[in-house]
């Protein structure tokens, strides 16, 4: 099934949550790995997403303007004797989109309704 | 024990990450295996201890992710012209080579049995002979397939039809030679490729020529 233009599926509005939830603890930039971890323990999984769910979801939010992301200077992953993060976060228009689908999805079923004639 | 499991297991990761990254653009492809290096790192580091389930789980992320590996390669290949000519061209590539592969197994074989060196072993079977049989029976028409498929794109995109023109004639010398020498290991093959074309022709696989702009 094709999803509309536009719509966010459920992989992007965890991690747009994520972000904004992150944020408000004082985190604004967060990597792929961090965001796989934040989003198993909030909706209490067994397994992190798995690598190409993420980075796919990533990718797409950050081509569709919902996230930016730099990479983090090599001279402190050398420091620390590790691989260079990506660091991603979360943008005005992501934090427009969330609210967006967090609006959509609460929006009653019966609201959508067709109204009866009136008489 | 534990450590090459998970050794084993972060390079398998580290090797369909390469597969499914190829052939697109430098940068892409770099910034994916990197960040994927970097997400390997951060699990065995945040793991509480390597056990055979931290292995197990780096594994499953990468097994249930492929599906949508394949869906964004192929997202961002279609983007991309140069990278899906340069795709196609190992595509290609690969199957003409097959496809001479299968013209030397089915002429070794035609030899063979001209000279009588190939017989009927103890047991009234063709032995070892029947393997390389199949195998040339079988790259022969997927390669003389490829090349109509290539020419029909070649046609629609207005390229010259070379190459596909090459692979059908080498596949068509492959199931040629094949045929000579044995030719009922031809049967299944040509069966799988014409429910291939068939449903590639039903279901509008086949790239067709685009009208000219009004």
């Amino acid at each position: 099934m094709r999803r509309k233009a536009g719509a966010l599926i459920p992989i992007e509005v965890a991690i747009l949550a994520t972000a904004v939830e992150l944020r408000r603890h004082g985190r604004v930039n967060f990597h792929g790995f961090m965001i796989a971890k934040e989003i198993k323990e909030q909706e209490q999984a067994r397994l992190l997403t798995a690598h190409g769910t993420l980075y796919r979801a990533l990718d797409r939010l950050q081509r569709a303007g919902f996230l930016e992301s730099e990479w983090e200077d090599p001279v402190l992953a050398a420091a620390e004797s590790r691989p260079r993060r990506r660091f991603y976060r979360i943008t005005a228009v992501g934090e427009q989109a969330l609210a967006n689908a967090r609006a959509v999805a609460s929006v009653p079923a019966t609201s959508l309704q067709p109204r009866p004639a009136s008489s | 024990m534990i450590p090459s499991i998970l050794s084993l297991s972060a390079s398998s990761v580290r090797l369909w990450v390469h597969l499914y990254t190829t052939g697109l653009p430098a940068s892409t492809r770099q910034s994916r295996r990197a960040e994927i290096d970097s997400d390997l790192w951060e699990q065995v580091e945040c793991a509480e201890a390597v056990t055979l389930s931290t292995a197990v789980h780096v594994f499953l992320r990468m097994l249930l992710g492929m599906p949508s590996d394949i869906a964004w390669h192929l997202a961002d290949l279609g983007g991309n012209t140069m990278n899906r000519s340069f795709t196609s061209k190992a595509f290609f590539g690969g199957m003409t080579l097959l496809g001479g592969l299968s013209v030397l197994a089915g002429v070794g074989l035609m030899v063979g049995f001209a000279e009588g060196s190939w017989t009927l072993d103890d047991d009234g079977g063709y032995g070892a002979i029947f393997l390389l049989a199949v195998i040339a029976g079988l790259v022969g028409p997927f390669a003389a397939l490829a090349g109509i498929y290539e020419m029909r794109r070649a046609q629609a995109e207005g390229r010259s039809q070379n190459t596909g023109k090459t692979l059908v004639v080498v596949g068509t010398l492959g199931i040629a030679a094949i045929a000579g020498a044995m030719w009922w290991t031809i049967i299944g093959p040509l069966l799988a490729v014409a429910i291939v074309a068939y449903w590639m022709l039903q279901f509008g696989g086949w790239p067709r020529q685009q009208p000219p702009a009004a």
